[in-house]
């Protein structure tokens, strides 16, 4: 049997508005929400969607994204029909292959999705937080016989000029399509999901190459150039919790929108778990002097201090006196005796020393969320 | 190194009838422990973590779903890979029969003859604790010692019936069998952890086999302690016998001492467990937590004090619970008081319900019940 679907997810983006979080490892590898690292989304939704095929083009400082993913029994992925594949640049005879764009990434991949022989190549970001069943698009796009489905989501209006909006017919047909707006006519924001008609896509793909045409983006080239040859271009309606977290704000954001007994993702539904690779540590150690109060905790953690509204991912030691509030921190961190830390996200590793007080809130620190960088040291005078 | 140079024997078929609320439907070897354990990832984890890859599981019958559930193909202890050996044999004994039956013994020599293994580690479950297996038998092949066995050095009143007190003499060898005197006492307590040469073994097997009633392994064992000058080799880190309701209530409450937390479960030997995808637990607004652990993917919004959580429980609002070990997808309603109970898998305490037990009796609370009466157990 052939395989009908495969996914590609795009996971090489560098990630720059991260700022340090993104310095030693690539934007979907960073975690969230004290269990994860972003690009579990995807890889979960891949799963529960049924897809059994998955390629992640990577490309950015890799390591920690290579070795997560390994070879994806952390989603059910390595069975005999299925399996993840991690898709690097290489170096080939006509010359580099760094990945230029989106779709240069896919087509510089062609001979790997040749391999895979899918009808359909649905193409996603490794760095959106979102539920969402690619089963159910896959059915839409090949009810409305499309060449191309892209995912939309409605937005606010005040918003639309910040997304690629779709500007579609009554029947959800794509007729224009807009890269941020000045004057947005639709609110339908395109969430940088597709799928392909494989076939279409790789003639387009390989002709562009062959004749010098700039093919190397989906939302500057591919779709205008779609719209351009009448393909039959339809969206997708998407309805639910949706974030892209590119930014410091955004991955803030959402991981304090995270937080509560149910979320708008209701991630403790166990029809569409979330799967990770599982980082094996002990029960999470609440002990005498502690007050935890609405945040999730999760294994390997130790907590003598103060936690207020925050995440604390495996393996954090809050140490006695410490104060979190409003906080997202990483997978071993370690907050020093009575360290105070107040809006911010403190990355993987992160040494945290006694008394130092870390402050992103309006009300008395500069208003901006801080950060902390992977394996940083604060506030502890060097032993020499 | 030849990768089947040491094979190990798992018992598991040795239980206790005291602890039939906790062991009807499971074996000891997959009994839940500090919220996310079970005792037998300790087993695994110490042979996994000495590099043996070539394990043969004895369990009893009636055991086989549990076991299936939880270890499946071994995947979390590495045991999945092509160059692995794991073998789950069950049997039809009762666990306190201390004979066997002969079906035992051939397949045990089989597994054995087939290895080609040097040495043969045998250990059971109703003993914890975290070894470092390859310091033994590094001790054991420097004394090219036919048997050697792990012991510590416990108080009188930790030993119960079941467990066997060793005599040693100065140059480390069981010169003979002793008892208990007192309760503060330090006695040589065996773990019934034996490093054994496997072609000793083999001629030890064929010959036990022979008899009507063969000797379970661990009987059979401790038979040859004394005749052979076994090699002694002393523990140091945590151990907890496992041998009754009480026992195994003190193991668990152990953990929220973080000297014997970190002893058992921060060594440089980690213990690996089944992965379960959990959310995070969370911690509500009105909760108050004391001295307690919590595994993954639980609701808690109640006052919890020095007790241990397992994954996906819920704790209401305003119910109070202390000096309680809950199991997985435990519910506890608004308002109820639990004190000094193990509750099991899925029971669920009905809002305004008081269940309490004491240090030395707490109550059990079997899988799946629904607890809507009061149990109060008073001080004996």
């Amino acid at each position: 049997m052939s395989t009908e679907l495969l996914a590609l997810i795009l996971a090489g983006g560098q990630g720059s508005r991260l700022g340090k979080l993104t310095q030693h490892i690539a934007k979907p590898a960073v975690q969230f929400g004290g269990r994860y690292r972003i690009i579990d989304f995807a890889l979960s939704n891949c799963a529960n969607s049924g897809i059994r095929n998955v390629g992640v083009i990577t490309q950015y400082q890799p390591l920690i994204l290579n070795e997560h993913i390994g070879n994806g029994s952390s989603w059910g992925l390595n069975g005999v029909d299925s399996g993840v594949t991690v898709l690097q640049p290489y170096s080939a005879v006509e010359g580099n292959r760094w990945f230029q764009g989106t779709s240069h990434a896919v087509y510089q991949n062609i001979a790997y999705i040749d391999s895979i022989d899918p009808e359909y190549v649905l193409i996603l970001s490794g760095d959106h937080i979102y539920k969402m069943d690619y089963d159910d698009m896959l059915r839409q796009h090949k009810e409305n016989n499309a060449s191309l489905t892209v995912a939309v989501i409605d937005v606010p209006l005040d918003e639309a000029s910040r997304f690629g909006i779709m500007n579609t017919d009554s029947n959800g047909r794509i007729v224009e399509f807009e890269e941020k707006p000045e004057h947005p006519k639709s609110t339908k924001a395109s969430m940088g999901i597709y799928i392909f008609t494989w076939s279409r896509l790789r003639e387009l793909l390989i002709n562009a190459d062959k004749n010098g045409i700039n093919m190397l983006d989906f939302g500057k080239n591919v779709i205008p150039s779609y719209l351009k040859a009448d393909e039959r271009v339809y969206t997708y309606n998407f309805k639910g919790y949706w974030k892209d977290v590119g930014t410091i704000d955004s991955l803030w954001e959402a991981n304090m929108e995270y937080i509560g007994e149910d979320n708008a993702l209701h991630t403790r539904d166990r029809s569409w778990k979330i799967y990770s690779k599982n980082l094996i540590s002990p029960p999470h150690f609440v002990d005498g002097n502690a007050q935890v109060h609405d945040s999730l905790v999760v294994d390997g953690c130790f907590i003598s201090g103060t936690v207020n509204h925050s995440i604390l991912s495996t393996n954090v030691q809050v140490k006695e006196g410490a104060i979190i509030e409003d906080s997202f921190i990483m997978s071993g961190v370690v907050i020093g005796p009575h360290a105070h830390i107040k809006r911010a996200i403190i990355g993987e590793g992160a040494v945290i020393g006694e008394g130092v007080v870390i402050d992103g809130s309006e009300e008395t620190g500069n208003g901006e969320v801080q950060v902390v960088g992977y394996n940083e040291v604060v506030g502890i005078p060097d032993e020499a | 190194m030849k990768l089947d140079k040491y094979t190990a024997i798992l018992g598991n078929t040795i239980g206790y009838p005291e602890m039939e609320g906790l062991t009807q439907k499971r074996p000891l070897a997959s009994l839940p422990f500090d919220g996310k354990y079970r005792l037998i990832d300790f087993q695994l984890s110490s042979l996994v973590n000495a590099g043996v890859h070539s394990i043969y599981g004895i369990f009893q019958r009636k055991n086989i779903s549990s076991i299936f559930d939880h270890v499946r193909s071994g995947r979390e202890w590495g045991l999945d890979t092509l160059l692995s050996h794991w073998y789950l044999g069950f049997y039809n004994t009762e666990h306190n029969e201390s004979t066997t039956d002969r079906d035992y013994y051939e397949q045990l020599l089989t597994f054995l003859k087939r290895s080609g293994s040097d040495r043969t580690i045998y250990m059971g479950c109703d003993i914890l604790c975290n070894i470092d297996l390859g310091q033994v038998i590094r001790v054991s092949e420097a004394n090219n010692s036919k048997i050697t066995v792990v012991y510590k050095r416990v108080p009188g009143s930790m030993v119960t019936a079941a467990n066997e007190v060793l005599t040693i003499s100065d140059n480390d060898r069981v010169i003979g069998k002793g008892g208990v005197t007192s309760d503060d006492a330090l006695v040589n307590m065996s773990t019934d952890i034996y490093v054994l040469d496997t072609a000793w073994l083999i001629e030890r097997m064929e010959a036990e086999v022979l008899k009507e009633h063969p000797r379970k392994l661990r009987f059979l064992l401790r038979s040859h302690l004394e005749q052979h000058s076994a090699l002694a080799f002393s523990y140091t880190g945590y151990l907890a016998n496992i041998m009754s309701v009480r026992s195994y209530f003190k193991a668990n409450m152990d953990m929220l001492e973080p000297e014997h937390f970190y002893s058992l479960l921060y060594s440089n030997q980690k213990v690996y467990t089944k992965v379960k995808n959990e959310e995070a637990t969370y911690f509500s607004p009105e909760c108050t937590i004391e001295d307690s652990q919590f595994a993954s993917g639980s609701l808690i919004k109640g006052e919890v004090r020095h007790s241990i959580v397992s994954r996906n429980c819920r704790i209401e609002t305003g119910s109070h619970v202390e000096c309680t070990v809950a199991f997985s997808k435990v519910t506890i309603g608004e308002g109820a008081h639990v004190e000094y109970a193990i509750l099991d898998k899925n029971v669920v305490v009905s809002p305004g319900v008081t269940i309490k037990g004491t240090a030395q009796n707490p109550v059990v609370v079997v899988k799946n019940s629904i607890v809507t009466d009061d149990i109060v157990r008073e001080e004996d």
